[in-house]
């Protein structure tokens, strides 16, 4: 005789059983009690470990085969005859159809759209780049960072190492570009890029041809150039001739040779670039020559993983031929490593997920609030069915047909309510272009839903049926048949009753949730602009310079910025004038180096790395910055003279412990460079920042052609703009001013993230908080309505009607009260989850935890407040007669 | 023409099935497929008339010791589908188990 198996895994194949249809139930038990003999003997004779964990999984699977032949069993003949009296249902109560379809509509619609833009923006961030899941970011690492660039001679030998698991490997630089056709130069964005760069992305060129190997070997060779279909609309009126034109790029002449097909704008999520370069054409078009310098790191690396391997293989691979780097090269690779990261880890994904998850996990709320109030819309309309229902079941309907049929209502409901969502999300895909802020970069996000997208909604809108189905319909079809057959509808409430309090309950709490998170996003918007950024400029006018493509050598320019800096200051209007290489709060990632400070010995693997910015005479002055000791940069500060540098407070805390700064010396490159002053600190690249170092060079020591024109005026900056315009030209006409922008714009730039989210989670707050009401509503006039008897007798007896509408406020403001005492709990557990992303307030904010539950009480006693006074007024003759 | 493409995990279990696996334990020792995976696989085979299923005799199955068995064989069209679904499986990996496989 076979042995008999451990009670547990049994009693699962007896459950799974259950939900066999019958003529197949008998032989699915027997086939499992075969199995789980078979296999219990055969853990037996091979002495397995777990034997009896072992015997449960093997048992667990005769779920899916129950579920299998269930589904076998729901023939597609059948699934018409539902659809069919589904649909009839539908048309015959065309107020419930509409409402249900709307709310759905709008739960659908919510998340396919948030789920869009995180397609769009971390996912697969390029247009027209094949398979961008197998793309992966290689980012330079340091002891203390795994974000950095890479240099030019490091790239070369990474892809001639062939790393195991990479098919292949490119590298890019996005750059800002004067271009000039004919006439006027114009500022176009672009990127140097090594010749296979087309390759790795699957971009193959709709006109003329991409980047031949031969273009990426010898520096300054080829000058060639391939344009976006964009561009060529844009700029030559899609003239089919247009490959062998030649333009001219930063003042170098580029042959056009091909044109990217449609939609593609390069390789940076959310930027749209239009001209791209080959690598070796780098000495033309930016300063200095960057290509044999293993210490300089300014690329970025996309790596493609080779079929049939993994992103871990392909990282691994990476890492060992870092490794082999780093021991050929000491000197430029010392600690120096190579860390693969998925696309939406890299640039803007990585600024922007956190938001979007909290988005994402925010319109998860909104369905779940959608599904709970359908659900209720649902139980509200099965005890209207439910003469119908049990009539059926009398005549001999299996409760798995009825439980079916109510199944595909829901399903037919959901159904459309994941079109009329598909096609609000299509709409609304764009949005995000809304809150993009006005920036000297082309930001642009592309709109419109992808196959991810849809199959998403998809996918959802059938969760959301089930979600929202399920229980009703099982509700519904409960068999106590004599009872129902026997009592009028009026008198049935109990559990029905229960089960539609706990749902406006659950959709009380939801949107407290949602609320809260709302609010905290608001008020950290608000707050952002309370925290003090360390310089005090609020109008003035921002303008970028290139002095490269204008023929500036560092010695002319830097003279031309020094007569620039007084010209501009002298004009009316300015109260103070000066350039720096880097605007604060822009999110670029700006410059930093590795110092060593005298006088400083670093802890064992410390790294002492500041971020620095290279800045005219008078820039403290006209930014706002306050110099705490010692000195601004003056016109002592020049080229030749003693080099100096201004630090700032946190640099001179961690590494003067104490002492005064100033006096001392700090060396990077070659030289000591004595400190003449400390700044006070700043937020330099986003609002919510920690302290970081921060050092500042007087720009006639450490020369940067393209730099920033900060003035600072006293009136309206638009007034001003026109005279510092013509200032410039009278200086040198071939000098144009790009990217003008006024520091309110600018500053803009910094709280772009929270506005989205915070727009974004207030629209959804009240979303909430709409849908909650309905619900509530809806709920009291149903429970009101199936009382009206006992509210008749009440009104009869003498109660008066404020007395009744009390009676029934009371009722709904209790299952209210239940609600947000959940939501509340649920609300702090959220506001630890987003607080890394506020700024200036914290999680638990009392005010907000506070306002919206006030917020959220007052609605839903204004959607009680109705039907109870409704409730109350109503005849109590007609009631008491009732039928 | 209904059709006919196979998955990868129905193509292994067919497979199994054609060299002589014959019921779901013997099937998942071949493929290395769980439990969950097989036997709604073998329904779904068997409803597009792939494989064929009957029970063992009960008697013998008694004289041996143990329950009966459901075993499955191969239908005409099922060869059809695994030639067809072999062809178009060949350039990756080997299926987990068919390796070993005794034919």
């Amino acid at each position: 005789m076979f042995r008999v198996h451990p009670w547990l895994s049994t009693r699962l194949v007896a459950a799974a059983a259950r939900g066999v249809p019958r003529d197949r139930r008998d032989e699915f038990r027997r086939q499992w009690i075969a199995e789980l003999a078979h296999y219990a003997q055969w853990l037996e004779r091979s002495g397995e470990s777990h034997a009896r964990l072992r015997l449960l999984a093997r048992a667990a699977g005769a779920i899916p085969h129950a579920i299998q032949l269930r589904v076998l069993h729901w023939s597609p003949r059948m699934l018409g005859q539902d659809l069919k009296f589904a649909w009839r249902m539908f048309v015959r109560r065309p107020a419930f159809t509409g409402v249900a379809v709307l709310i759905l509509a709008l739960g659908i619609g919510a998340n396919t759209t948030i789920f869009s833009w995180m397609q769009r923006v971390l996912f697969s961030p390029f247009q027209g780049v094949t398979r961008q899941d197998r793309l992966l970011a290689v980012n330079g690492t340091s002891r203390t960072r795994d974000n950095m660039s890479v240099s030019y001679p490091n790239f070369v030998d990474l892809r001639a190492a062939r790393p195991d698991g990479v098919a292949d490997l490119m590298a890019f630089r996005i750059l800002p570009l004067n271009m000039r056709m004919d006439g006027e130069p114009i500022r176009v964005f672009g990127e140097l890029v090594t010749p296979n760069f087309f390759d790795v992305l699957g971009v193959t060129p709709a006109l003329g041809r991409g980047f031949r190997a031969e273009e990426g070997t010898t520096p300054g060779r080829d000058p060639v150039a391939v344009i976006t279909d964009d561009l060529w609309r844009r700029r030559f009126g899609a003239d089919p001739s247009v490959v062998s034109h030649v333009l001219t790029l930063n003042g170098q002449p580029f042959t056009i040779v091909g044109v990217t097909p449609p939609g593609f704008h390069g390789s940076a999520a959310a930027l749209r670039l239009d001209v791209f370069v080959p690598m070796t054409m780098q000495p033309a078009v930016m300063a200095g020559n960057r290509l044999t310098q293993r210490g300089n790191s300014w690329l970025e690396v996309y790596a493609r993983i080779a079929d049939g391997r993994t992103a871990a293989d392909a990282s691994a691979g990476l890492t060992v031929v870092a490794r082999q780097l780093e021991q050929a090269y000491p000197d430029a690779n010392r600690d120096r490593g190579a860390r693969a990261v998925p696309l939406w880890r890299a640039g803007a994904g990585a600024l922007l997920f956190p938001v979007f998850g909290i988005l994402m996990a925010m319109v998860g709320l909104v369905l779940l609030i959608a599904c709970a109030n359908v659900a209720g819309l649902l139980l509200v309309r099965a005890a209207g069915r439910q003469r119908e229902i049990a009539v059926r079941l009398a005549v001999g309907a299996s409760r798995a047909r009825v439980v079916r049929q109510l199944l595909v209502e829901s399903l037919l409901l959901s159904a459309a309510g994941c079109a009329a969502g598909l096609l609000a999300a299509h709409w609304a895909s764009g949005l995000l272009n809304v809150f993009v802020p006005r920036t000297p970069y082309p930001v642009g996000f592309d709109s419109g839903l992808d196959a991810r997208s849809i199959g998403f909604a998809m996918a959802l809108s059938a969760a959301a049926a089930v979600l929202a189905g399920f229980v009703p319909a099982l509700r519904a079809s409960r068999p106590d048949l004599i009872v129902t057959l026997k009592t009028t509808s009026a008198s049935t409430t109990g559990r029905r009753g229960r089960l539609r309090q706990v749902l406006v309950a659950a959709q009380v709490a939801l949107s407290l949730v949602l609320l809260v998170a709302a609010s905290l996003f608001t008020r950290s918007f608000t707050r952002a602009g309370d925290i003090d950024p360390g310089f005090t400029i609020r109008d003035g006018v921002l303008a970028s310079i290139d002095l490269l493509p204008a023929g500036y050598d560092e010695t002319r320019g830097a003279a031309l910025l020094d007569v620039l800096i007084d010209r501009v200051n002298a004009l009316p209007g300015v109260a103070a004038a000066s350039v720096g290489r880097s605007v604060p709060l822009d999110f670029a990632s700006g410059s930093d180096m590795n110092v060593d400070v005298d006088g400083y010995t670093p802890r064992d693997g410390e790294e002492v790395n500041a971020a620095y910015n290279q800045v005219g005479r008078g820039y403290f002055d006209t930014m706002g910055i306050l110099i705490l000791s010692g000195r601004a940069f003056d016109t002592r500060d020049r080229a030749g003279a003693t080099r100096v540098a201004i630090v700032n407070e946190t640099m001179a805390r961690r590494y003067w412990k104490g002492r005064d700064p100033v006096g001392g010396t700090v060396r990077f490159g070659s030289g000591p460079v004595t400190i003449v002053g400390v700044a006070k600190d700043g937020k330099y690249q986003r609002l919510n920042e920690e302290p970081r170092n921060y050092l500042y060079l007087p720009v006639q020591q450490s020369y940067r052609p393209d730099t920033v024109l900060h003035v600072r005026t006293t009136g309206s900056p638009s007034a001003v703009l026109p005279s510092i315009q013509a200032a410039i030209r009278a200086l040198d006409p071939n000098v144009p001013l790009f990217d003008i922008r006024t520091v309110e714009d600018h500053l803009a730039i910094s709280t772009f993230i929270m506005r989205i989210a915070a727009s974004m989670l207030g629209l959804f707050g009240t979303l909430g908080l709409l849908l909650a009401a309905v619900g509530l509503y809806g709920v009291v006039s149903f429970n009101a309505a199936q009382r009206s008897r006992e509210i008749g007798l009440r009104v009869a007896l003498g109660a008066g009607r404020a007395q009744v509408a009390g009676l029934v406020l009371r009722d709904a403001m209790t299952v209210v009260g239940i609600g947000l005492a959940a939501g509340l709990a649920l609300a702090f557990a959220a506001g630890r989850l987003v607080a890394s992303q506020l700024t200036g307030v914290s999680g638990s904010d009392p005010v907000s935890f506070a306002g919206t539950a006030a917020l959220l009480a007052a609605v839903a006693a204004g959607a009680c407040v109705v039907p109870a006074w409704r409730a109350a007024s109503s005849n109590p003759i007609s009631a008491l007669r009732g039928d | 023409m209904p059709d006919q493409s196979l998955s990868y995990g129905s193509a292994a279990i067919l497979h199994a099935v054609a060299s002589g696996r014959r019921f779901g334990f013997d099937i998942m020792d071949a493929t290395g497929l769980t439990s969950g995976t097989v036997y709604p696989a073998l329904e779904r085979l068997e409803s597009r008339g792939f494989v064929r299923s009957k029970w063992e005799d009960e008697a013998a199955a008694h004289a041996e010791g143990r329950p009966a068995r459901r075993y499955f064989t191969l239908t005409a069209s099922g060869a059809t589908a695994l030639k067809a679904a072999l062809e178009r499986y060949k350039a990756l990996r080997p299926i987990p188990g068919l390796a070993a496989e005794r034919s």
